[in-house]
């Protein structure tokens, strides 16, 4: 049975690790910024027979001229192959000397008939600044608080403020977790940020009806407050390991991705959901717990 | 009885077999093509489009050529990319992404198809960065009025014949004022001169464009020419000039081949549900396999109708939309099995919606609450999200309460002993 003690303990600690998390995070160097926040230099190959983009990615890498430690997002396109290359500055020489090499590198005769061709190669741009996040940050947390009132309204403050907390740590851990595996933040991680938050919403939402549902109807001499909640929380847990293996699955199946674009993208949706699942849990059990013991 | 049911069951496969062609191949009927995932699929992610970065400069009338431009300011650029995002929105563009990259600069990244009248940088550039300034003189060179002679929002285009069309719009009192004066001054055949940008475009007589507070004429362009000189005076006058940085196409991140994975892994992630479903729910669970697809197609023609794009956060809101209906589904179908087993078919569905009848109410609410919020929030990049979120909620909720239910019943009547034995 939950103590008063081991909720105290439970907060403690989800808080902890979350400060823990965001320390080592920025320990590593903070966050790593993708090819959306930095600009970078953009390579277009035309190529009239497909040729499989991580070639061009050992390729680039073996050059000099691109310091061999180069962070690179390659797609493949029809007979196109685009590849980014996210640090400007990990360029050692100016740009019209990497295009000569470029050239000089890529641009071969293949069986004597169809030739590749540079189609571009030049400086783009950053296409956000992390002033541009703010907007989404604040849509989220606006959104989230409506929600809050809502729920707050049918099933009490408990269920609203811990909704609420769980939506919130649930992106901010993942960012965290991204920050120290040193995956690029991008225009993709954003929306896997967008995804962690509502999924933290919807657990939560559906262990509030869940838990009031089971108190309506459980007697309440034959089980105490604990034992509903414990059998709230196991009917939630199966329903969520149901439907979440569609969600892997997905995941699964595009992990497969020849695009390191897509594999980071699926790694940040995962960890995402992955941290909605904890942080809803820690939030249910431990601070609405503590919220209820409260309020009696 | 019996019978009927069972014709219900075939009439909805074959019905959802249709809609699934319908939404993924689309159909054709003369000039007309109906295709709804096309709408999805046509974002810079996917097919690439084009993208300009442009200079801004205030406009300052007879600037000396050897005189030095002065920079734009906060409020210029902040004008600027406000009256491009008008322009474009007046002409149905999306999936526009624009940022400002240092003081005085604005980027444009837009997705572009070959059946839009934006198809290049240069078209985009041509449109968006007009002034919109019309002038009107008399012969003699004197300045009658500007665009003050617009009735705002009136702009518009007539077709004359097959090779001329004509601008349009309605006088304002002060429009009304003006003219009416250059008609007493010098007689119904009174000339004037049109100018639009500091570029004279043609002379044109009072009886012959002006009557009852309208004005019509031709200005010797072209349909879209004319289009885009009406929508420019319906969004206003943009103070600046424009000098174009770099215009390049923007190639595909994503490109088909990601696209074409995207495909196999939903189909992978929906193919488990369905498995799922029926270890879990024998001969119910194919009927839940069935109410399952439907949503399925009818949320992505929903999304379609509403051409979201395909992008990254898009998927991202589809994927909550399906995870919170596959919750549902499963809560329901659980609560069903479970009271089957000592009720009539028909008690244990009335019984399974009655104790998840909160659960579809609530969850429903909260993601299209949340969905409509962050909609409201316009400029967010995030508005694919939010827009897949809230219709997958309403959707869910209608497929959940009405289809859900009615295949329940007509399944329990189209097998009645098999029901019993489940």
């Amino acid at each position: 049975m939950m103590t008063q003690k081991t909720y105290k303990l439970m907060m403690i600690a989800a808080a902890a690790i979350l400060v823990i998390a965001i320390a080592i995070g920025l320990i590593f160097g903070g966050f790593s910024k993708g090819i959306d926040f930095t600009g970078g230099v953009v390579i277009t190959m035309l190529q009239p027979l497909e040729k499989s983009a991580s070639s061009y990615e050992e390729q680039l890498k073996a050059m000099p001229e691109t310091l061999g430690n180069l962070d690179l997002i390659i797609s493949d396109a029809t007979n196109t192959t685009i590849i980014y290359i996210a640090k400007v500055q990990e360029i050692s020489v100016d740009l019209e000397t990497f295009k000569a090499r470029l050239e000089e590198e890529f641009v071969t005769p293949v069986n004597d008939i169809d030739l590749a061709v540079l189609h571009e190669c030049e400086y783009i741009g950053p296409i956000y600044t992390l002033k541009d996040c703010l907007m989404p940050a604040l849509a989220l947390f606006t959104a989230l608080l409506v929600a809050a009132i809502y729920l707050m309204i049918r099933y009490g403050i408990s269920a609203a403020i811990s909704m609420l907390t769980a939506s919130v740590a649930s992106p901010i851990l993942m960012l965290a977790l991204l920050m120290i595996i040193r995956i690029d933040i991008s225009k993709n991680i954003i929306s896997a940020c967008f995804l962690s938050a509502a999924v933290a919403m919807i657990i939560c939402t559906v262990s509030a009806i869940i838990t009031a549902y089971r108190d309506r109807t459980t007697d309440a001499r034959k089980s105490t407050r604990e034992e509903i909640r414990k059998m709230a929380q196991n009917e939630l847990t199966q329903l969520l390991l149901i439907s979440g293996v569609a969600f892997v699955a997905l995941a699964a199946v595009g992990m497969v991705f020849q695009t390191r674009l897509m594999r980071e993208l699926l790694v940040a949706y995962i960890l995402g959901a992955a941290m909605a699942v904890l942080s809803s849990y820690w939030a249910m059990s431990g601070l609405r717990m503590r919220i209820e013991k409260k309020k009696r | 009885m019996r019978v009927r049911n069972l014709l219900i069951l075939l009439l909805t496969i074959v019905l959802t077999a249709g809609l699934a062609f319908v939404v993924f191949v689309g159909v054709q009927q003369g000039p007309y093509t109906f295709r709804p995932t096309y709408g999805l699929v046509s974002s810079v992610e996917l097919n690439g489009g084009t993208a300009v970065t442009l200079r801004v400069e205030p406009y300052i009338e007879d600037l000396e050529e050897d005189e030095e431009k002065p920079k734009a300011d906060d409020a210029l650029v902040l004008e600027a990319m406000e009256m491009f995002e008008k322009r474009l929105d007046a002409r149905g563009f999306y999936d526009i992404t624009m940022t400002r990259e240092d003081d005085d600069k604005i980027r444009i990244e837009m997705y572009t198809d070959d059946y839009e009248e934006i198809s290049d940088s240069g078209d985009l550039t041509q449109y968006i960065c007009e002034k919109g300034i019309m002038k009107f003189y008399d012969v003699e060179g004197n300045y009658l009025i500007d665009n003050a002679a617009i009735e705002p929002g009136t702009a518009d285009i007539l077709k004359y014949d097959d090779t001329t069309y004509m601008l349009y719009f309605k006088l304002s009192e002060e429009g009304k004022k003006a003219f009416e004066k250059l008609k007493d001054d010098y007689g119904k055949e009174a000339e004037f001169i049109i100018e639009y940008d500091d570029v004279e475009l043609a002379t044109r007589q009072y009886n012959k464009c002006i009557k009852d507070g309208q004005f019509a004429a031709s200005l010797g362009f072209t349909k879209r020419e004319t289009m885009n000189v009406a929508y420019q005076l319906n969004t206003g006058i943009l103070n600046a000039t424009f000098h174009v940085e770099q215009a390049r196409s923007a190639m595909p991140t994503m490109g088909e081949s990601v696209f074409i994975w995207i495909m196999y892994s939903a189909l992978a992630a929906i193919a488990v549900t369905l498995v799922l479903l029926v270890i879990k729910f024998k001969g119910f669970g194919l009927l839940a396999d069935l109410v399952y697809l439907m949503f399925a197609i009818c949320l992505i023609f929903a999304l379609a109708a509403v051409r979201l794009k395909l992008s990254p956060s898009g998927v991202a809101g589809m994927a909550v939309g399906v995870f919170a209906f596959t919750a549902m589904l499963f809560a329901i179908m659980n609560e069903f099995k479970a009271n089957a087993e000592t009720m009539s078919i028909r008690e244990a569905i009335r019984a399974a919606f009655r104790k998840n009848n909160t659960l579809l109410i609530d969850l429903n609410a909260v993601m299209l609450i949340a969905g409509v919020v962050m909609a409201m929030f316009e400029k967010s990049p995030m508005a694919e999200f939010s827009s897949a979120l809230a219709l997958s909620a309403a959707v869910s909720f209608v497929f959940l309460y009405g289809v859900l239910r009615g295949m329940l019943i007509v399944a329990d009547g189209a097998f009645p002993k098999k029901a019993k034995e489940a």
